[in-house]
C-alpha cells in the first residue's frame, strides 16, 4: 500500500504519499485536516486518506539517519511489533493498546500506523527506565 | 511611471534565479499591501496539485492584510490562512530576502 515518501530537507517536510496511484493527480484531495501541530492528513472526497504531511520533518522522522523510502519513517503492527521484538498479537495487547505507548499518527481500516522514531525513542525511554530499576548489585543470600 | 513590481525592477534577481534554478516557480504578488516576489518551492507546488490550490489563490492568501500572518513554529518562517470560496487554506512561508516570499507548502 505505502509507496512514496517526498522529503524537502531545505525547508524541513515531508509528504508521505499513501497511494501512490494518485501522484501528480489534480485536485484528489477534498479537505486536509490537521490533527496535531506538526501534522496534516490530506482526504479524498470519500474521507479516504491520501497522504500525510508532517512539518518539521527532521526532528519527527530523524531524518539524517532514515532513507526515504516509507519503510524507514512509518510502521504498521508487524514492523512495530518486530521493532520491539515480540509476535503481533502480543505486540497489540502488551504495547499498543497501553496508554504509554506512542499514538499512531493515524489509524486506518487496516491498521495503525506509528513513526518509526515515535517507537525508537520510546524504546530508548523504556530501557533507560529498566536500567534505573535494575539492582546496582547482586547481594548474596548464601551464608 | 514605472509599474512593473518591484521585485522585478529592484529584487534580488540572482536570488530569484537560484530559485528558478532549482525548480521553484516565481511570480509577482503581495504580502499584505507590499510587492513581493512569490516564489514556490517544488514540493509546495506537488501539495497544491494535489490539494487542487493554484497559484493565484496562494497569492490572494498572502495578499491578506499583515495582521492576519502569523509566526510559524520555527523561526522566520511564518503562516497565514485564508478562505477561498468554501476553502479555508493556510500558507507556510519563508522570507529568505527583502522582496521575496517562499511559499513551502499550502
Amino acid at each position: 500500500m505505502l509507496s512514496t515518501v517526498q522529503i524537502d530537507r531545505e525547508n524541513d517536510l515531508a509528504y508521505i504519499l499513501l497511494r501512490p496511484e494518485l501522484q501528480d493527480r489534480r485536485g484528489v484531495v477534498s479537505r486536509s485536516v490537521r490533527i496535531a501541530e506538526d501534522f496534516i492528513v490530506d482526504l479524498d472526497h470519500d474521507g479516504q486518506i491520501v497522504g500525510i504531511e508532517i512539518l518539521h520533518a527532521s526532528s519527527r522522522l530523524k531524518l539524517k539517519q532514515a532513507g526515504e523510502t516509507p519503510c524507514d519513517v512509518v510502521a504498521g503492527v508487524a514492523e512495530a511489533a518486530e521493532m520491539v521484538g515480540i509476535k503481533k498479537p502480543n505486540f497489540v495487547r502488551d504495547y499498543a493498546n497501553k496508554t504509554d505507548f506512542p499514538a499512531p499518527i493515524v489509524a486506518l481500516a487496516s491498521g495503525r500506523l506509528w513513526l518509526r522514531s515515535d517507537i525508537e525513542e520510546y524504546l530508548r525511554q523504556r530501557s533507560v527506565r529498566v536500567e534505573r530499576g535494575r539492582p546496582c548489585a547482586q547481594v548474596s543470600t548464601e551464608p | 511611471m514605472d509599474h512593473r513590481p518591484r521585485s522585478e525592477s529592484s529584487g534580488p534577481a540572482s536570488i530569484l534565479e537560484k530559485f528558478r534554478g532549482d525548480g521553484c516557480l516565481v511570480r509577482d504578488g503581495h504580502l499584505g499591501a507590499a510587492r513581493v516576489a512569490v516564489v514556490a518551492t517544488a514540493y509546495a507546488l506537488d501539495r497544491m496539485t494535489l490539494r487542487d490550490i493554484d497559484v493565484e489563490e496562494v497569492c490572494q492568501i498572502l495578499a491578506l492584510p499583515r495582521s492576519s500572518h502569523g509566526r510559524g513554529k520555527s523561526a522566520g518562517r511564518f503562516e497565514v490562512s485564508g478562505t477561498i470560496g468554501k476553502r479555508q487554506l493556510r500558507i507556510v512561508y519563508e522570507k529568505p530576502a527583502r522582496g521575496v516570499v517562499k511559499v513551502i507548502t499550502a
